[in-house]
Order: C-alpha cells, then sequence, then structure tokens
C-alpha cells in the first residue's frame, strides 16, 4: 500500500481554525502580487547547452531548468518504452506486437510522428481523455439518494459522456467545449443541435433530494474549481480565508446557478440520430404508450378515490375543519385544506347549520382532474413516481428509445444576495449576478448572465482557464502538472515548477486556437516526454521528486486501461463507440471500454473505490494513486480476468513450441527473453494442460510489466 | 497554525517514494516488503494503512459500532419516563414536529427496573445488556438535526447531514491506520443488504480509496464474504506457485528500472492479497471458535450471535473500527406495532451484544474497544396517528425523533455505570446536558487520541474534518 508522493502533500494537516469572520484576502494585492492572476506570457525559450536535445521550444524550457540545476537529461526512452507509453497516454491501450515492431523497423524521421498522429486520429483518443474529462465533470449515471419511489437513474446522463467524447475525438476547440457545457442553450444553435448534450456538466452531478442552494453549490464547484483551479466554494459561507473571493462573489455565481431549469426527462431535446432498429424503436413506441398508459390511469383511480372519500367522509372534513374534532382517521391533509377553503368561502359559520352540509359536500366533492396531485397520499404519490420512473427507465434500457440531451434552460433570473454563514434564511447584501472579483468583477446584463459567465470562464485574457487546461493536459502525460495541485491554483496550491514553460504552452494553446490535440502533439513529440523513466543513482539523489523532469516519470494504470488492456490483449475489446451505459461488473461483466460503465454514485462498485476511481461526488482533476491489496485480488480472482487469460491461452495454440513465446507477445507484445523462458518452462513443466497455460497467461497479466507505464 | 497536530505529517513523511527510496538505498527489495508486511518503523510513511500514532495518549483503539438503524425508542430502552406512563393517553404540553402527525402520550409497554451497583434504569427489551450497565456510559441527551433517516445517518455516519463527506470510520483509519495489514481497516457489516443510503454510510468521500469501509453481507457463506478473496479455479497452492512466477518475473522486471518503490509496493501488495484472502476467510470463519463461545452467543439459534461473534473476531485481529448494522434498510423504524417491533429485534440483538461485551472483557479487549450502541435518532414519546398510505393505522407506533434520544458507549475509556443528560418529563426533548452528534464524534475522536479540531485533511483549498466547524468533547463522559 503506497501513497503516490504528490499524495503526501495532500496528505499534510494543518490545524486551521474556521471560525467566520476573518479578514478577507486584499484582492488588489493578490491580483498584483499571485502568480496566476498574472496575465499569461510569452516567454522566448532560453538558450541552452544541449542544443541538440532540443526538439520542441518546450525542451528549452526544461533543460534550462535542469541545467541551472546541475542535472543531466536521461538517454531517450527505446522505442519499444516509447510506443507503449504513447499508446497508453493517448488511448490507454497498449500496442499490439506487430505495432511494436513495425515501430522499431522504421527507420524513416518522421516514423515516431506518424504512430502520434494516428492515435491522435482514433476514436480510442476520446475515450481515453474524455474520462479525465469525466472525473472533473464528476460524472455519475444516478442522482444519489432519493426516496418516495422516484427514479434514481438518470434517462440521458450517457449523452453527455458521448459528447465528451466526440469533442475530444473532433478535437472541438477547448474554449467551445467549455463555453457549450455552462451555457450551449444559449448560442442560438438548433434545437436538435449535439451540443446541448455538452449541459450535461451541470446537471449530471448528485441531485441533494432536489435542494436549489446545494445544486448551485455544486456547479459552482465544477466550474470554478474545474475549470479554472479556483475554490470559489470555500466562499459560501465566509469570505475565503486564503484567496481573494469574497462571499460576495459566490453569491454573484450562485444567482445565475439558481436561475437554471432542468426539464423532464421527455422534454428534454432530442439529439443525434435515432438508435435501434426499426423493431426496436416500434417496441419502444409501443412500451411507451404503455407506461405513459399506466401513469394515466393511476391519476384517474386516485381522483376517483379522492372524489369519493370527499364525498364519503365529508361530514368527517367538516368536523375537523370547524375545529369540532380534534382528530380524524387516515386523514389526507389535501382534503382538509380543501374542505377548509369551501368551509371558508360558505363564510365560515360554525356550528355548521345541518342544512348546509349537503351543499358543502357536493362543492367538498367538486375536485378537479388536474389537482389530483395535491390530495394524494403518500402511497399514492410513491405509486405515482415510481410509475413515472419507469418511464425514464425505459429512455435509458430501451435501444429505440431517442437520444436527448441533458440541458437546462433559463428561468427567472434569481436576484441573488449573500446568505450570512451559508443560512438561506439569513440574509445579507444583495448582489449582483457578475463575474469574480479578482478577474474584473463585470455586471453580467444578459438574462441570468449564464452565457457571459461561460465567456467569461475562457475570454483570452481569463489567466486561468488556459493555464488551468495546458496544466492538465501535460500532468496526462507526465504524471505530475507543472503545477502539482491541478484543482488549486490559489495560494494553499503550489507554485509551478516551470512557470515559464507554463505559459508557453497557455500561449500556444490560445494561439493554436484551443487545439487539445495540437497541444498534445507538440508535448509527445518534445524530447522531454520521449526521456526515458530510469535515471542514474546521481540524478535520482539530487532530484528525488523529478521536479525538474531530467526524465520521465513511471506511472501505474489507473482502472479503466487496466481492465481494457486485459480485454485488448485477450482480443475481446468490444470496439463500439458511445450508447447506453453498460454495466461493469456482475455476472456477466461487459466488453465494452470502461468508460461505457454504469456508475451509480449511490452505490460505486468496491473495485472501482479500490483502484482510486475518481469520486463521482467531488470533481477530480487527479486521481490519487494507492497500492492496496484489493487491486491485487481482483487481478488475482476476479474471473473476469481469469476468463480472459483462458481467452489468451486459447489465441496463443496454434503456436506449438514457442506458445510460451506467443503468450509474450500477446500480452506484453514482446518475445520474451532466455532467462523467462526458462522461468516460464520450469514453472509450466514437462506436459502442461490447458488450465496450466491459461494460469501462465493470467500470471503475465498480473505483472508489473502489464500495470505500468515506463 | 502549521504546527503539524500528528505523526501523519510532513516531517515523517517521506516527501516522495524516491526520497524514500534513496533513504532506503537501492536494492530495497526485501526492505521494503518488511515495510509493507508492518514492519511500524519503516511502513509509516509509504502506506496508508500503516499504523500510527495519535496527536496524544489513547484510551482507546478501536471502535466497534452497533447501528440500530431506523431509530431505536429510547423511552422503551434506555430512558425511564414514569411520568409519560402516567400521562398515557394524554396530549403533550409540547407538541414538537417530526416527520408525520402524532398524537396522545403512549406509555412503554415494557417495565424497567435498576441493574448493577450504579442502579441505572434498563426497560425489559435490553435486560442481557443491562447486566453490563456499570460498563455502560448511557447518554440520554442525544440530538440530531432532522427527523429523517437518510440525512440523520449521514450526519451519524459521517458528520454532515447534507454535503458528500468522508465517514467517521474512514477518518479513524487515515488518523490511526490499522494494526493488522492482512485485514481492511474499516469493516462496515450489514446482513442481508445495504441500509438506507446504502454506501454512502461508509465512504472515503475525497480522503484515498483506502481508508473506505469494506461493505461485507456476514449473512452469506463464509467464502463468499470478502469480494475476490477466493479463486474459484485455483486452491492456495496454485496460487502460490503463480505468485512465485509472478514475484521472480516482476523482480528481473524492476531489476532493470531505477527508482523502483512503486513496483515494489505492487510486488509487496500481491503477497498481502495472498495473505489477506487466507485471513479474510479465517476471520468470518465461526465455526473455528470453541463449544462455549457458540453457547453463549447463542448462534445456533439467534444469526445475529453469529454476526456479533464475528465482530470480536475482528476486532481481536486488529481491524481498526467495525460497524454492524442490525440489518438491511431499516429495521428498528417502529412507525407500527412498536411493541411487537421492538420486541422482535431487541431479542435479536440485546443477548449477543452482552455476549460481545462479556467476550471482550474476558479477553482484556473491552478496555481499549470503544463500543457505541445507538440509532440515527430516536422515537417521539407520543404515539405516530393514521396516515394513509404511510402507516397501518393502528395507532400503535412512534414517529422518529431528532429532538432527543439514547446513545450508549461502553469500553475504551467511558465512565462505566454512568447517566449523562436527561429528556424532558415525558423522553420527547434533551434538556439537560444535551449532546449533539458532533460532540458524541469530537468525544470518540477524544477517546483515540485526536483533537478533533486538528485531524484534518486538505482537499479543494480548505482543511476539512470529522466535526467541521461543529463539536466539544463531552468530558463527562470520559472515566
Amino acid at each position: 500500500m503506497l501513497v503516490r508522493p504528490q499524495h503526501a502533500v495532500a496528505l499534510v494537516i494543518l490545524a486551521v481554525t474556521t471560525a467566520p469572520g476573518v479578514a478577507q484576502v486584499d484582492i488588489e494585492k493578490a491580483k498584483r502580487e499571485h502568480w496566476a492572476y498574472q496575465k499569461i506570457a510569452n516567454p522566448t525559450p532560453p538558450r541552452v547547452e544541449h542544443a541538440d536535445r532540443v526538439h520542441d521550444p518546450i525542451d528549452a524550457f526544461v533543460l534550462a531548468r535542469l541545467e541551472a540545476n546541475g542535472l543531466t537529461p536521461a538517454e531517450d526512452a527505446d522505442r519499444r518504452t516509447l510506443i507503449r507509453r504513447v499508446y497508453f497516454d493517448l488511448i490507454g491501450l497498449p500496442p499490439t506486437f506487430d505495432q511494436v515492431e513495425a515501430f522499431v523497423a522504421d527507420t524513416s524521421s518522421d516514423a515516431y510522428a506518424k504512430v502520434v498522429d494516428t492515435l491522435l486520429a482514433s476514436p480510442r483518443f476520446g475515450e481515453r481523455w474524455g474520462r479525465h474529462w469525466l472525473d472533473v465533470a464528476r460524472y455519475a449515471d444516478t442522482i444519489g439518494y432519493d426516496g418516495g419511489g422516484r427514479q434514481r437513474k438518470f434517462a440521458f446522463a450517457w449523452t453527455y459522456r458521448d459528447y465528451v467524447i466526440r469533442s475530444f475525438n473532433g478535437d472541438k476547440p477547448y474554449n467551445r467545449f467549455v463555453v457549450e457545457q455552462i451555457a450551449a442553450d444559449r448560442l442560438g444553435l438548433g434545437a436538435n443541435d449535439p451540443a446541448l448534450a455538452g449541459l450535461g456538466l451541470l446537471t449530471v452531478g448528485r441531485q441533494f433530494l432536489g435542494n436549489v442552494h446545494n445544486l448551485a453549490d455544486d456547479r459552482i464547484d465544477v466550474v470554478t474549481r474545474g475549470v479554472m483551479g479556483l475554490t470559489v466554494q470555500c466562499a459560501r459561507c465566509h469570505d475565503h480565508k486564503y484567496d481573494p473571493v469574497p462571499t460576495a462573489d459566490y453569491y454573484a455565481m450562485y444567482g445565475v446557478f439558481r436561475s437554471i431549469e432542468v426539464p423532464e426527462p421527455l422534454d428534454m431535446p432530442v439529439v443525434g440520430e435515432a438508435m435501434g432498429t426499426p423493431e426496436q424503436r416500434k417496441a419502444y413506441e409501443a412500451e411507451l404508450a404503455k407506461r405513459t398508459k399506466a401513469v394515466d390511469d393511476h391519476l384517474v383511480a386516485v381522483h376517483a378515490e379522492v372524489v369519493k372519500e370527499a364525498r364519503d367522509r365529508g361530514r368527517d372534513y367538516l368536523d375537523l375543519v370547524s375545529g369540532k374534532r380534534e382528530n380524524i382517521k387516515n386523514m389526507r391533509r389535501g382534503l382538509r385544506d380543501h374542505y377548509a377553503f369551501v368551509w371558508k368561502k360558505a363564510g365560515a359559520p360554525n356550528p355548521i347549520p345541518d342544512e348546509l352540509i349537503p351543499s358543502l359536500i357536493e362543492q367538498g366533492a367538486a375536485i378537479r382532474f388536474e389537482h389530483n396531485r395535491r390530495f394524494f397520499n403518500q402511497k399514492q404519490r410513491d405509486r405515482f413516481n415510481t410509475l413515472r420512473g419507469k418511464i425514464v427507465e425505459l429512455q435509458l434500457d430501451s435501444q429505440g428509445a431517442p437520444p436527448r440531451a441533458m440541458v437546462v434552460t433559463d428561468g427567472k433570473p434569481f436576484r441573488p444576495y449573500v446568505f450570512e454563514r451559508g443560512q438561506a434564511g439569513s440574509r445579507g447584501e444583495n448582489v449582483d449576478r457578475r463575474w469574480l472579483s479578482v478577474l474584473g468583477g463585470d455586471k453580467f446584463k444578459d438574462a441570468t448572465g449564464r452565457l457571459e459567465l461561460a465567456r467569461a470562464v475562457t475570454a483570452p485574457d481569463n489567466p486561468l482557464t488556459a493555464r488551468v487546461w495546458a496544466n492538465r493536459v501535460w500532468m496526462h502525460l507526465f504524471g505530475e502538472g507543472i503545477v502539482r495541485t491541478p484543482g488549486d491554483f490559489g495560494s494553499r496550491g503550489q507554485p509551478p515548477t516551470h512557470p515559464l514553460l507554463l505559459d508557453h504552452l497557455a500561449t500556444r494553446l490560445v494561439d493554436n486556437g484551443w487545439s487539445t490535440k495540437r497541444l498534445i502533439r507538440a508535448i509527445v513529440l518534445s524530447g522531454t516526454y520521449r526521456r526515458s523513466a530510469n535515471a542514474t543513482i546521481a540524478t535520482i539523489q539530487r532530484d528525488p521528486e523529478n521536479r525538474w523532469l531530467a526524465r520521465q516519470n513511471r506511472r501505474r494504470l489507473a482502472f479503466e486501461p487496466l481492465r481494457d488492456s486485459v480485454l485488448a490483449v485477450a482480443g475481446r475489446l468490444d470496439p463500439r463507440l458511445f450508447g447506453r451505459p453498460v454495466q461493469l461488473f456482475g455476472k456477466s461483466p461487459s466488453n465494452r471500454r470502461a468508460v461505457y460503465g454504469f456508475i451509480d454514485r449511490q452505490d460505486l462498485p468496491q473495485t472501482l473505490r479500490a483502484f482510486d476511481f475518481a469520486s463521482p461526488d467531488h470533481s477530480t482533476p487527479r486521481r490519487l494513486e494507492t497500492t492496496v491489496p484489493q487491486q491485487a485480488m481482483f487481478m488475482m480472482n476476479s474471473p473476469f480476468v481469469m476468463q480472459l487469460a483462458d481467452a489468451v491461452a486459447a489465441k496463443s495454440k496454434p503456436a506449438g513450441d514457442d506458445r510460451i513465446a506467443a503468450i509474450y507477445r500477446i500480452v506484453l507484445s514482446r518475445n520474451p527473453s532466455i532467462a523467462e523462458t526458462v522461468m516460464a518452462r520450469s514453472y509450466l513443466g514437462e506436459s502442461p494442460d490447458e488450465e496450466a497455460w491459461s494460469r501462465f497467461a493470467h500470471t503475465l497479466m498480473q505483472s508489473n510489466e502489464f500495470a505500468f507505464i515506463d | 497554525m502549521t504546527q503539524a497536530p500528528h505523526e501523519f505529517d510532513m516531517s515523517r513523511l517521506p516527501a516522495t517514494r524516491r526520497q524514500l527510496l534513496s533513504r532506503m538505498g537501492t536494492g530495497l527489495g526485501m526492505t521494503a516488503m518488511a515495510a509493507m508486511l508492518g514492519s511500524e518503523t519503516r511502513a509509516a510513511g509509504i502506506n496508508p494503512m500503516a499504523p500510527k500514532q495519535p496527536q496524544f495518549a489513547p484510551k482507546a483503539k478501536r471502535v466497534i459500532h452497533l447501528f440500530m438503524n431506523g431509530g431505536p425508542s429510547q423511552v422503551d430502552t434506555f430512558d425511564p419516563k414514569p411520568y409519560l406512563t402516567k400521562m398515557h393517553g394524554k396530549s403533550p404540553s409540547q407538541r414538537l414536529r417530526t416527520e408525520r402527525p402524532t398524537g396522545s402520550l403512549f406509555k412503554s409497554p415494557w417495565k424497567f427496573r435498576k441493574y448493577g451497583q450504579s442502579g441505572i434504569e434498563v426497560s425489559d427489551l435490553f435486560k442481557r445488556t443491562a447486566e453490563h450497565i456499570d460498563d455502560i456510559c448511557v447518554v440520554r441527551s442525544m440530538k440530531a438535526n432532522v427527523p429523517n433517516h437518510e440525512p440523520s445517518l449521514m450526519l451519524m455516519n459521517c458528520g454532515d447531514s447534507i454535503f458528500v463527506r468522508p465517514s467517521m470510520g474512514s477518518w479513524i483509519n487515515y488518523g490511526l491506520g490499522t494494526e493488522n495489514q492482512n485485514l481492511p481497516g474499516f469493516i462496515a457489516m450489514c446482513p442481508g443488504g445495504y441500509p438506507i443510503a446504502q454506501t454512502q454510510n461508509w465512504q472515503s468521500a475525497f480522503l484515498p480509496g483506502a481508508y473506505q469501509g469494506t461493505y461485507i453481507d456476514p449473512s452469506k457463506p463464509t467464502d463468499q464474504i470478502v469480494e475476490h478473496a477466493k479463486n474459484a479455479r485455483n486452491d492456495l497452492a496454485a496460487q502460490r506457485r503463480q505468485l512465485d512466477l509472478l514475484k521472480r518475473l516482476n523482480r528481473v522486471h524492476a531489476a532493470e528500472r531505477t527508482d523502483a518503490g512503486d513496483l515494489e509496493a505492487r510486488i509487496a501488495s500481491f503477497e498481502l492479497a495472498h495473505r489477506m484472502q487466507i485471513e479474510a476467510t479465517d476471520a468470518f470463519d465461526i465455526s473455528q471458535e470453541p463449544a462455549h463461545i457458540h453457547a453463549m452467543y447463542d448462534t445456533k439459534k439467534n444469526k445475529h450471535g453469529r454476526y456479533y461473534l464475528m465482530v470480536r473476531r475482528l476486532i481481536e485481529r486488529g481491524v481498526r473500527f467495525v460497524q454492524l448494522y442490525h440489518g438491511k434498510s431499516q429495521p428498528w423504524d417502529s412507525h407500527d406495532n412498536i411493541a411487537g417491533a421492538h420486541g422482535r429485534l431487541a431479542r435479536e440483538c440485546d443477548g449477543p451484544i452482552a455476549a460481545l461485551l462479556t467476550d471482550l472483557k474476558q479477553r482484556g479487549l473491552l478496555d481499549d474497544t470503544l463500543v457505541l450502541w445507538g440509532g440515527e435518532f430516536g422515537r417521539t414519546p407520543a404515539v405516530e396517528l393514521p396516515k394513509s398510505g404511510s402507516n397501518s393505522g393502528t395507532i400503535t407506533g412512534r414517529d422518529h425523533n431528532h429532538y432527543g434520544f439514547t446513545v450508549w458507549m461502553a469500553g475504551g475509556g467511558v465512565k462505566g455505570g454512568h447517566v449523562h443528560g436527561a429528556t424532558d418529563d415525558v423522553g420527547w426533548s434533551a434538556v439537560d446536558k444535551p449532546v449533539h452528534v458532533h460532540d458524541l464524534h469530537a468525544t470518540m475522536l477524544h477517546l483515540l487520541g485526536f483533537d478533533h479540531e486538528k485531524l484534518t485533511y486538505r482537499y479543494a483549498g480548505r482543511d476539512f474534518r470529522l466535526t467541521d466547524v461543529h463539536g466539544d468533547v463531552v468530558h463527562d463522559l470520559i472515566a
């Protein structure tokens, strides 16, 4: 069990009192002095001694710091290591033996660039990088806790997931990507534009039983910390203690998100093509009609029951509302209120004259169908929720249901005011819906201001968004960011190790039309990326944390690429893109990529948690990385992995005598060494059966070589 | 402000695994392995579950939380109210608003009797448990925030009824690690399925996943209790051979690489896993217990006796935090027929609780094991009124009550034979020395050797703690 170094930082425990009323951070001073709020510079790459090792300006920035610190860059990684690294980093899957060999044999000067371009163009790219973003978006397919028979599954969270994957595959400019996720509905797109699905960023979070304050809070966090590395959420109850975010800023933004409304699933716009076969679509229509009718039937039945009760027990209710009796059995609050109204309208005579009673009961029993819901008792309400939930569930389960975007719409603009100490009941000063003070504080003028907010987040002069994204792209390619706290660019985060490089990357990102793929391409083609993860003892001792990047970082595969690789080497990976979520665990786990797995935030599988899967309740720019025995137990004992080991063994069968080598080529994309062959032979014995071959394949699939990127 | 509050701090934590490696020298192989396998000296920095020292000398080293989920009634168990009996059938002088409408005052169907030297009164529901009353500290003045299950479960387990926060067991594992590396440090047991709010009850939220509670259904057959703990095809010998090959291959691989601390850690994790599958299965295998122990827990007739015995086996093996729910969903939620329902529930757990306390005591474990008994809230002293569609309409049950309820603790440095605080005459609201759930948490952490304000974790720009911005240690509960 090992916590990686970067988390050592997170594990530091500091005693901080959280009493309210501490003086707020000086905004002007922070604006002047804190590195993250300074304009993004376009620094000139420095001159370096090792000019021969500069493939890209990136290298100059890194080499300058290495040389200043008296460090020598490690050798370039060998070709087999490099291709494996870049495959995992870009598409989250290993290269096959043939792909490795072809690359090793390709002596052309652009051999590596060709591999990189192929991977960037692969549809697998969006599945890998989309998952990084889904961590930030705290993606899940369920709403979290709720009661009363309400449906807990989202019908269409998956259309957001697909939008994210498509956006990465299509290299949607990052600024556009962010704007769409905050305000696609305000961009004047067509009613069925696929980009509307991006609004899922605001809607796929936990639903907090519908509590508007917590919903707004969650959305503030995902936008500010998730996109800008600014912990605005800290200012909910009092001014931020360390960063220039007064409470007024929080509620200025609260006003924007509080104004949001989310339509019912069937009122969400259809996006993308109809899915499923014509038969499936027909079956869907028929089932929908059936389930809709069940809701209607329920309403009719409840109405009849309520009318009957209002008539039969009118006398009881009149006794109750006129104070003649304190309690009646099985009282419906709705009917009590209704009778109170009828009685009052009649002039509230008390006691009620007998001759008036029939006409009061007549009025009491005149209940309009559309007011039905007011009279539900708990059981009827639960039943109603359950039946409506079945319509939602059909949207999720039926391949014939049209995909819809989880949009938001603007309701009436909410006029925000500060909630003293975060309490909704304690009204403080009024605030405008406006941008963050430290970034200008401009007042939003249009409607609820959501589009203006989105534009402000991605404005070219916003120093945070481009830096944060450039840093995260770097982090996913090196295992460490230039800023090692990728979700906190504030004063309590870590400053960049290479501030000039960070600005260089951010500038390139923006100058290249916010193209994520071009940024990735530049980084993976740099000499810095291509270095070996091995270094001399002297280098390791001088820079144990590898802050100066004399070498690459060896990284352990996260759950998804590890699991997907097991499927891939077994030849069982189902390459279909997109669509409704699948089950990753249980009796018949899916062979689709893990990114398509159904994520229940209320019942997250223990295996995912054991592998440090990002919490779907917290925007997670970077996963923790622990090594615990439960991870090993999954690899050792899960039937899923063992069955795929069988598949590897079966695939290796025609190879005859060279079956050991065949299994090495399938699992590790290389031939075994002589020593390894000897070890394998001694393990397998004279005449191994199929079980033994499977166990051998299984062993290689559990190996460190399989689980780490060098 | 930057004073490090306990051992898990930067000064004692190697800043990185690379530093660790350089400190340990290269070729670390078996050294790292030894560290992983529980040698405390070197393990304290690299292993999130390694045992760690608290901030000051603790009275308790581990915790058992017997969770009566659903909310047991205080006036029927540990909070006798003669005045309620006297006023039976009358309107309460003050009616506090709870989840559902309530009617007249409703006396307890059970008699209370005095027990032990302390003479504390306990109802006939818990007459076996009551025999231990001189080791028990009864808190009769508990308070929570709202009369609803889910937020109250979250408050009791995670210290916040609204936001997604780490559970108490996660915090305690974060602070103390665990004594036995071959078992999870936090085990949440709930027979038959999940309680309300499901896995959120033992979540680690933003703390590392290693601190999350491992859920176990103790009603399953022994070898199916821990996920992936048994290989359906290979026996242990075959697996050992496979792991030996794996280790050799991994050694060759590591030898070709520098700075191999992460590789060594993963190698060690397979060895740990191999032991865990043996020891975890073993820990739940109560068939190894002698006959007199089975008799004491009444395991033949009472399946709950089996679960309580498992709790003792886990605690004995050094699991830091064991939580046992009474059953799936919310068994103690007696809106109807409280006489029947509470009667049955108490019959299920009273004997096992008494057996567990006896057993812990005879093994010398009770001194430093803190046992907490209670629900997420209590129940109203007034009867719940019929509500169409919500209850059976028999007017025989009680509604939820967060204004005042009872929990008790035993062992782990609490004052035995002691009653703290009181509810009003009828038992509705805590009026004397109220103890909020945050105060309970602060006190429990104190017993474990932590200042609850200093056991913090940095997340999203802020230092979080179990008690958030609340909580006072209740020194009157401590011996």
